[in-house]
């Protein structure tokens, strides 16, 4: 088939500058590793227990994205069960999560469970046969609850996949069963579980990613006890000078394989797709039986993930210190007041919402003019399309911290010395969300359907009219969702911002840690908060701006 | 002795402009019967048949299978659809497609803990029964849209439960498959003699299929009789509209019976004992036009004069005309054209009176 040459020589220029970005620094920082016959990989050898690093790193790794499956996936289930009153309401409820930053939520969780001084474990300990313990019962600085909490944050993910997996499923093939003879829980193993392969296999590989580069909860809870994993000793290069950056490369080359591998993975698991293709069976009927227990769990998955943890970065940033008692009279605004006078930290939140802000309106356009070429199976050289597909695939594949500490070596030496400006930043969250941008618009786009553009170009519109009057209305609702959940995650972004800050350049998420390093746990849960609340307001923004569904229902 | 016993029942659908979709339903089932459930989309047909396979929920009366209640809403009691026993076929096959042809049919039995030789027994002999012997290993995806459908039957029959719930199984298929497979269907049905209840929209596959017919409207029945009863005597004008009788005249008395600013003339003896406005129905290929000159009027037949010649319509073997009568188009379907007739031309309409339909206040008085 003949292409115009035009659009190709377009395609061409996007595929090399997202290549660039994403590839850059990647393959320098990793050439390193294997430079003087990969000497950094005996440096590593010699770092202090780096036998029992790795393998905390990997056992984080599998059991906390097994815990977030599994969580993930009851809290589907459940909302599949919801009661049509509070259907609405608790099928976003598991989302709420993505709203807490890991920061504050982690935070939160050592206000609630530190062993000595926690809210949590201080009421558990009046209980009978509990008293007088000095400390406990739980201790969140261990493995374990550096496990727990992972995968608690990790659960939103996997339901997000699975719910909706489980949407487009529909109850057809339940009833099926159910008329067949089979009972609820036949039906759940037989029916739905196995129909869920795909969302679940693709669910899985991405908590198992993020479980690998997994950075935050081991740098909070690890740190004081030496807990470590790879990232953490990543990042502990860069807080000495000079950074050994082969040192770095080799340390992150395990995950960076893991990860591909699981990249790779997915793609051939979820190959055999005939057997889930679900044939026009959805419904308009709900069959499932509701119940009030579906609600239940919900409710007591939100208050642990969300609830609790915000009503303890809310006590300790009115408290006039974090003692551990829980007195309401001494309350007071002294934290919020000296955070907000602190010319450093507002200086902060401000650079993070501003390169946020610009990064969104790079990666919206560029996300969804990849997506668009993923779509195309004709018009776009094969290859210039693989490309595409692999560097959108590639920030996915990569851990953010990771990520972060290529960036830091690329862009701190010539030719592109940009380290210590807010460029390198707005460089890093682009090469960050670039995957998540054109995933999600590509989902967007494949929902939309390629008649619609079709038919406009057959009623003789141009691309370009095509574009703006057919195709981006269409798509309103799911570019503002898009912007949404990048805005969270780059205003949440703390591995990758922590690597690549200077003095000068920084963002809520690097500042807080210093705050937190700093000992001042008061101004720490301010930070958080003022996170939190940011990120509502970003939401809901985009929300508005997208259209909410009961505007979409009166068209 | 009756296998479904369905009374009073309602099933109302929540929100804003609350539906009822179905509404005082009464229906009985015998052994070895199928009952039709037909009306158009949005009926309540499928409601009804959802109710008593148990995956919808009335808010009143009862249904009763084999004796024993599966739903009660006087005593709040609703048996899970699993334990009811039925066999299902759903408009889309619902097949699943993780599952090969073989463990899909041998599900209901799995279900029903039936040991595993006797399972793959049972399975082979249904197969065999719909002719898909040889597809066992197949997934669904690989089967056409008849031969999914024979699967979904054979899934539903395998454990001869106690009714088959049929819901519009043949809606999906190209016409000519359907008539294949409606044949099938008969045959299965004559050959295993189960009971059933079977919606559908398509009158033909009702008279087919149905060893009676109910014609539903807005989740009422309005017809429950054998198929020959409800195509010659429609109970009511929405049975008579719904059967596609298209012709249809208002008559006033006033001395003597007018319609369309025309006088019926001719046998009217079925119009003896009748008063007030009626409504007329008469099938397109009852109705005739005779050239307005033509006297001869045969006994028995009524006549109408004043009519047009509005178009003419070849469709093969037969000539539709369409006539206006006073502002009322009339639909005349004649197997050969009649010699002379054109658009414009004044004629006669007759029809004799037995094939009249009379309906007073919606409901048939005469026939």
């Amino acid at each position: 088939m003949r292409r115009a040459v035009a659009p190709q020589v377009g395609w061409a220029v996007i595929a090399i500058a997202v290549g660039f970005l994403v590839l850059w620094p990647i393959l320098q920082l990793q050439s390193r590793a294997f430079v003087d016959g990969g000497a950094a990989f005996l440096r590593m050898m010699e770092v202090q227990r780096i036998g029992a690093t790795i393998r905390t790193t990997f056992i984080l790794a599998v059991l906390s994205s097994v815990l977030a499956v599994v969580i993930g996936t009851l809290l589907a289930w459940c909302a599949s069960m919801l009661p049509q009153r509070v259907r609405r309401m608790g099928e976003l409820a598991p989302l709420l999560p993505l709203v807490v930053p890991a920061v504050a939520a982690v935070t939160g969780w050592i206000f609630l469970l530190s062993p000595k001084v926690g809210y949590l474990n201080m009421v558990l300990r009046t209980l009978p046969g509990l008293r007088g313990m000095e400390e406990g019962p739980f201790n969140i600085y261990s493995v374990t609850w550096i496990i727990i909490i992972t995968g608690l944050l990790l659960s939103s993910f996997v339901y997000v996949f699975v719910f909706t997996g489980l949407k487009n499923m529909g109850q057809e093939l339940e009833a099926a069963a159910a008329a067949c003879g089979a009972s609820p829980l036949m039906r759940f193993f037989t029916i739905t579980l196995p129909l869920l392969r795909p969302s679940i296999i693709f669910a899985s590989g991405v908590v198992f990613l993020l479980g690998l580069g997994q950075f935050t909860a081991p740098l909070l809870l690890g740190r004081t006890t030496r807990i470590d994993v790879l990232t953490t000793e990543m990042f502990y290069l860069t807080e000495r000078y000079p950074i050994d950056f082969g040192l770095g490369a080799a340390l992150g080359f395990p995950i960076l394989v893991l990860g591909l591998c699981v990249v790779l993975a997915q793609k051939l698991a979820l190959g055999e797709q005939r057997r889930f293709v679900v044939v026009s069976a959805r419904s308009k009927y709900d069959m499932r039986q509701t119940s009030w227990w579906a609600a239940v769990v919900i409710g007591l998955y939100l208050v642990i993930t969300t609830v609790l943890p915000l009503l303890a970065l809310l006590y300790v940033s009115l408290s006039p210190f974090w003692t551990g008692s829980l007195e309401m009279t001494d309350l007071t605004l002294r934290h919020w007041k000296s955070v907000l006078n602190n010319p450093g930290l507002v200086t902060a939140i401000w650079t993070s919402v501003k390169v946020s802000v610009i990064a969104i309106a790079i990666l919206i356009p560029l996300g969804f003019a990849m997506a668009f070429a993923l779509l195309q199976s004709t018009r776009i050289a094969p290859p210039l399309r693989m490309a595409i597909d692999l560097f959108a695939t590639l920030p996915i594949a990569v851990p953010a911290s990771l990520m972060g500490f290529g960036l830091l070596f690329v862009y701190s030496q010539p030719p592109i010395q940009i380290y210590g400006t807010t460029a390198v930043l707005m460089v890093t969250y682009v090469t960050l969300m670039l995957g998540h941008s054109t995933r999600l618009q590509f989902t967007t786009l494949v929902g939309t359907g390629q008649e619609f553009l079709e038919a406009s170009r057959a009623c003789g519109a141009g691309p370009l009219r095509s574009l703006v009057q057919v195709l981006l209305p269409m798509c309103r609702k799911g570019i503002a969702a898009t912007a949404a959940l990048t805005f969270v995650l780059l205003f949440h972004e703390f591995s990758a911002s922590l690597m690549v800050r200077s003095a000068r350049t920084q963002v809520i998420g690097s500042v807080m840690y210093d705050v937190w390093s700093g000992g001042i746990y008061s101004e720490v849960a301010v930070l958080a908060l003022i996170m939190v609340a940011v990120t509502i307001v970003g939401v809901v923004l985009a929300g508005w701006l997208g259209g909410t569904d009961s505007v979409q229902k009166k068209d | 002795m009756q296998e479904l016993k369905v009374e009073k029942l309602v099933k109302r659908f929540p929100g804003r402009d609350q539906v009822v979709a179905v509404n005082q339903v009464d229906i009985e089932v015998e052994a070895g019967e199928m009952l039709v459930l037909l009306g158009p989309s949005g009926c309540g047909k499928t409601t009804l048949l959802r109710c008593v396979a148990g995956l919808e929920d009335a808010q009143e009366g009862r249904i009763t299978l084999e004796g024993k209640p599966v739903f009660d809403a006087a005593i709040r009691f609703n048996q899970p659809t699993h334990l009811r026993d039925i066999g299902m076929v759903f408009q889309n096959y619902s097949l699943w497609p993780h599952m090969t042809v073989q463990r899909n049919v041998e599900y209901p039995l799995r279900a029903r803990r039936m040991a595993s030789a006797e399972r793959g027994q049972r399975a082979k002999q249904v197969l065999e029964v719909v002719q898909c012997g040889h597809l066992t290993d197949r997934l669904p995806a690989m089967l056409s849209g008849g031969q999914q459908q024979r699967i979904a039957l054979a899934r539903a029959l395998a454990p001869r439960p106690k009714i088959m719930l049929l819901d519009e199984p043949l809606s999906n298929l190209d016409a000519l498959l359907r008539v294949e497979l409606r044949a099938h269907l008969r045959a299965i049905h004559r050959e295993l003699g189960f009971t059933g209840i079977y919606v559908t929209h398509d009158q033909i596959e009702a008279f087919n299929l149905g060893t009676r017919v109910a014609v539903m409207n807005a989740g009422r029945i309005e017809q429950l009789d054998n198929a020959h009863n409800v195509y010659e005597r429609p109970a009511t004008e929405y049975v008579a509209k719904f059967l596609g009788i298209r012709n249809s005249m208002a008559l006033k008395p006033a001395g003597g019976w007018h319609c369309g600013g025309a006088r019926l003339e001719g046998d009217l003896s079925i119009l003896d004992r009748q008063q007030g406005p009626l409504q007329l129905y008469v099938r397109p290929d009852a109705l005739q036009l005779l050239p307005q000159a033509e006297l001869a009027v045969a006994s028995g037949q009524i006549t109408l004069s004043g009519a047009r010649v509005v178009d003419v319509l070849y469709s093969g073997g037969e000539v539709d005309y369409v006539a206006d009568l006073g502002g009322m188009t009339l639909y005349v379907t004649a197997r050969a054209a009649q010699a002379g007739l054109k658009p414009g031309d004044a004629v006669r309409v007759a029809f004799a009176s037995q094939d009249a339909l009379l309906y007073a206040s919606g409901r048939l008085v005469a026939a």
